[in-house]
């Protein structure tokens, strides 16, 4: 009775919402439903025939989980996933609330679902998962976290708490710590990247120092190959190896991969195949916002999505030949964005407007960083309409670089109503 | 020629705590102020703190948040940093230390709720009124003196461009005359911006 009420408000809220707010979701629906029925998810996530399947981790968490989504359905599974980046306990209950049934099952025979760090450890203290896939602890959003250590120990209870089977990347120390602090029962593997893989980007996978000696490297089962922009040789162990070609360029997007293989490939046992997953890879549309140009006012447009001092390094230092135009949006999601003052702009020659929530604080750092301005513009609107109103570049296209909040407001703000627009 | 002193920078700038250096060299290049940097490592601050006592003026030591991890990692040395550190703030020598060095100087404090947050704190000491990012389960004051120069904060990152009235009191407790020009009036005005927002 308590399920139904809860799904019968949380569906009359989320009309009204999409009513006054087009294009744009909210996670207040979601919210209500907590409080009406706090146990409803757990529930939910009980009744999958296949199990839970959880990846996590402080990056790569949206990719990784698409990419196994996908080569598990092209397996011929139904499988139950979360939009990207909804990957906390509010995002959960939106879902349920947009897509269980009105006793609160949910469609598919599976659930694949990214999780946030902290919100993993909660959720499966009362879902045990059959399998979790842990890809990295980084030094990220630590207003939040506060320290790597803490993060380790969120994702040492999620990773215990596996039923069958256990994924970890070998070439984040982090990891190895965390599973002797918190062991398992469930079958461990490891996958990595061989070390001319990891020597084509500057700081390798950026993974937070532990600054103790560690046991070695284990041996992992899978791992990438001669990777060069988006190609490399996936090799799992006794399959041999497959070339895959990835959407976008990038070893984060290489271990994404392998990470999604192996996770796909102790999931479906003896029924995984290899050439199919290779496959499926090869043929994934481009992430928006990783490396993506897409039209827009008539205009070719390269988005970049920054989330933490990594992937503000690597995309700074990964910028095509000096873009001629450059929008630099940073937004409340950053909020505390002292973390940007960590990394390198000497790539950056200059950048013609700045705007999003905490346009000052990147207008400040600019400033310091010798990164020459053309102008701040608080509001979003008049910011695109700026960046639009330049000429089209002699060269190149336009470069627009921003922060997960940043996306989200300029994705409303030019149209893209449907998230997969966004997502894919 | 302003001298910096910065200990394990690589460990110690896990909020970005090292740009204060950088923001107050940024400053001084604007002013034509030649500076130069130094790294120390924990095993040799002991010694390079002794040479600083010595000789205080114009010298500015930093010591940054570094994680738990990177805080173990030079523990055995904790005890001799800090009672160097002491000596440089009694000795009048210019610094910041912040975080998890913060808690290495003043040890005598209790873990309450933590407080993660923007602060715009009345700092006592002489020093002004203090803007930045505050993340601590301390009951530590945000923003306090070690004898007339050495700076302690529970504000991470970078207070001296957020507080370019705090950058502006350390460079003249260095020797510097300070004074505005087109790029400190311009950063300036962004802090305002963000300390307003």
């Amino acid at each position: 009775m308590r399920t139904l009420l809860a799904l019968a408000v949380g569906r009359v809220l989320r009309v009204l919402i999409r009513l006054v707010r087009k294009g744009g979701g909210s996670a207040f629906p979601g919210l209500v439903v907590s409080k009406i029925a706090p146990d409803l998810l757990a529930k939910s996530l009980k009744k999958f025939s296949g199990g839970l399947v959880v990846v996590t981790g402080s990056a790569g968490k949206s990719t990784t989980t698409k990419m196994l989504v996908s080569i598990v359905r092209a397996h011929g599974l139904k499988v139950f996933t979360n939009p990207s980046t909804a990957n906390i306990l509010q995002g959960f209950f939106s879902a349920i609330v947009e897509q269980a049934s009105m006793t609160g099952r949910l469609p598919g025979e599976i659930a694949i679902l990214e999780m946030d760090e902290a919100h993993a450890a909660e959720l499966t203290k009362h879902v045990a998962p059959r399998q979790v896939t842990v890809l990295n602890v980084m030094e990220d959003q630590l207003d939040r976290f506060v320290d790597p250590e803490l993060v380790r120990e969120d994702l040492g209870l999620v990773a215990s708490r596996a039923t069958t089977s256990l994924l970890l990347n070998a070439d984040d120390p982090n990891l190895r710590i965390m599973l002797e602090d918190h062991p398992t029962e469930a079958t461990v593997s490891w996958f990595g990247v061989d070390e001319p893989s990891l020597a084509t980007e500057r700081f390798g996978l950026a993974t937070a120092p532990v600054y103790q000696a560690v046991g070695a490297r284990p041996l992992v089962v899978a791992e990438v190959r001669n990777l060069a922009a988006k190609a490399f040789d996936a090799e799992l162990n006794g399959l041999g190896k497959k070339p895959v070609v990835l959407p976008n360029r990038g070893l984060h997007f290489a271990v994404d991969a392998i990470a999604a293989l192996q996770s796909a490939r102790d999931l479906l046992g003896p029924n995984f195949d290899f050439a199919l997953s290779a496959e499926t890879l090869n043929n994934l549309p481009p992430v928006f916002a990783r490396g993506e140009i897409t039209e827009v006012r008539g205009q070719k447009v390269e988005f970049i999505l920054v989330q933490n001092p990594g992937s503000m390094q690597l995309n700074i230092d990964n910028l095509e030949g000096d873009p001629e135009q450059i929008l630099f949006a940073i937004g409340k999601d950053v909020h505390d964005p002292s973390w940007m003052w960590t990394v390198d702009y000497s790539n950056l020659s200059h950048v013609d407007v700045v705007t999003g929530l905490q346009a000052d604080q990147a207008a400040l750092l600019l400033k310091y960083h010798g990164v020459p301005i053309g102008a701040v513009h608080h509001d979003l609107d008049q910011a695109i309409d700026a960046f639009f109103d330049l000429p089209t570049p002699k060269r190149g296209h336009k470069t627009v670089i921003f922060s997960a909040d940043a996306m989200r407001r300029m994705r409303r703000a030019l149209g893209f109503w449907s998230p997969e627009e966004v997502q894919r | 020629m302003i001298e910096f002193f910065t200990l394990a920078s690589d460990r110690l700038n896990l909020n970005g705590d090292q740009a204060n250096v950088f923001v107050l060299r940024k400053r001084l290049d604007w002013l034509g102020v030649a500076s130069s940097v130094t790294e120390v490592a924990p095993e040799n601050f002991e010694a390079v703190a002794k040479e600083l006592v010595a000789s205080p003026e114009g010298k500015f030591v930093m010591l940054g948040h570094g994680s738990k991890a990177a805080m173990g990692s030079f523990a055995e040395y904790a005890d001799s940093i800090r009672s160097a550190a002491l000596d440089l703030a009694s000795a009048g020598v210019s610094g910041l230390a912040v975080g998890s060095c913060y808690e290495m100087l003043c040890p005598d404090f209790k873990r309450i709720e933590r407080v993660s947050d923007y602060a715009d704190v009345e700092a006592n000491g002489g020093l002004p009124r203090t803007f930045g990012y505050v993340n601590t389960d301390t009951n530590l004051p945000v923003i306090s003196l070690l004898g007339e120069r050495f700076v302690v904060t529970m504000v991470h990152g970078p207070v001296f461009a957020r507080t370019p009235e705090l950058a502006d009191q350390m460079l003249f407790g260095l020797g510097v005359s300070v004074g505005t020009n087109a790029n400190s009036v311009e950063a300036d005005l962004y802090a305002e911006g963000a300390r307003a927002h």
